[in-house]
């Protein structure tokens, strides 16, 4: 088992969950396309072998098409803004589920916390240190899903 | 016999998907009841006949094992079964929650069918 996270694995857990939950099919983005729509950006820390900050986000069309799918009704018909946050945040909390088990396999005790959604921005304002691992997604209409690992430092061992 | 289900997840997406999974699920359902994390679900509990609890982990003010070590501790509550719905994958800390009260675990990404097996297994053995 592969101890540290790797850009696949997130490409994977994020790809495997918003298929399963909500019926949205990914493939990696050929070119960082530009964002068409607001964006929502969910944050989850997590804490396993590596300690971190998964984020993801998306557009806002794409989180009400997500919520629509999870509650089984019309994207349209039930617009409701509320039902953007709750969704991502959810699919965030799942991916980090999957995400620890790719990692980490099911002998390792890992902890995800509350995930944090910021409301919907133009941009995806968010600045990745070097050391970030980082995916981007499309859907079959084109809609971006961008996914980050930010790992803390790993913390010296005793005795160095 | 119908069951009286209370949902607990401070996600009200969630909790709806769980209702309808559940209905899915052909399990004969009395009456849901929601709460957004353990502080409201304890108040329902000691307002309402509940004959089930499905609760997440994480949740703000009070998280889903706080809540089944609650139950446990009160003599009326501590007899209502509490299935675990989360992302939690390790083996052991499943085992953990078990030795905790926790009577049944439904991983999330879930299906219809996990509930379905869950409420059979917890009712048939009852």
């Amino acid at each position: 088992m592969n101890e540290n996270i790797t850009n696949d694995m997130i490409c994977e857990a994020v790809s495997q969950v918003l298929a399963d939950m909500a019926f949205i099919f990914t493939e990696p983005a050929p070119a960082h396309l530009p964002w068409n729509d607001d964006v929502l950006t969910a944050h989850l820390p997590f804490a396993g072998r590596q300690r971190g900050t998964l984020i993801l986000s998306t557009t806002t069309s794409l989180c009400a098409e997500i919520a629509a799918n999870l509650l089984g009704s019309d994207a349209a018909a039930d617009y409701d803004p509320g039902h953007f946050c709750d969704s991502w945040g959810e699919i965030a909390n799942v991916v980090g589920g999957v995400l620890m088990e790719k990692a980490y396999g099911t002998n390792l005790i890992c902890h995800l916390g509350i995930p944090q959604v910021s409301p919907p921005r133009e941009e995806a304002q968010i600045e990745l240190p070097r050391t970030a691992l980082y995916v981007s997604l499309l859907d079959d209409e084109w809609r971006r899903i961008d996914a980050a690992v930010i790992l803390e430092p790993m913390a010296q061992a005793v005795g160095e | 016999m119908s069951y009286n289900i209370l949902i607990v997840d401070d996600s009200s997406i969630i909790r709806s998907v769980v209702k309808k999974t559940i209905s899915m699920a052909g399990v004969d359902v009395g009456e849901f009841f929601e709460a957004a994390n353990g502080v409201e679900a304890l108040s329902l509990l000691g307002r309402k006949g509940i004959d089930v609890v499905f609760a997440d982990i994480n949740m703000p003010q009070m998280n889903g094992l706080d809540l089944v070590a609650h139950m446990c501790s009160r003599r009326n509550l501590a007899k209502i079964p509490v299935v675990i719905v989360s992302t939690e994958r390790s083996q052991e800390r499943i085992e953990q929650m078990k030795q905790q009260g926790v009577r049944a675990y439904i991983k999330k990404p879930f299906r219809p069918e996990d509930f379905r097996q869950v409420v059979q297994d917890v009712f048939g053995a009852e």
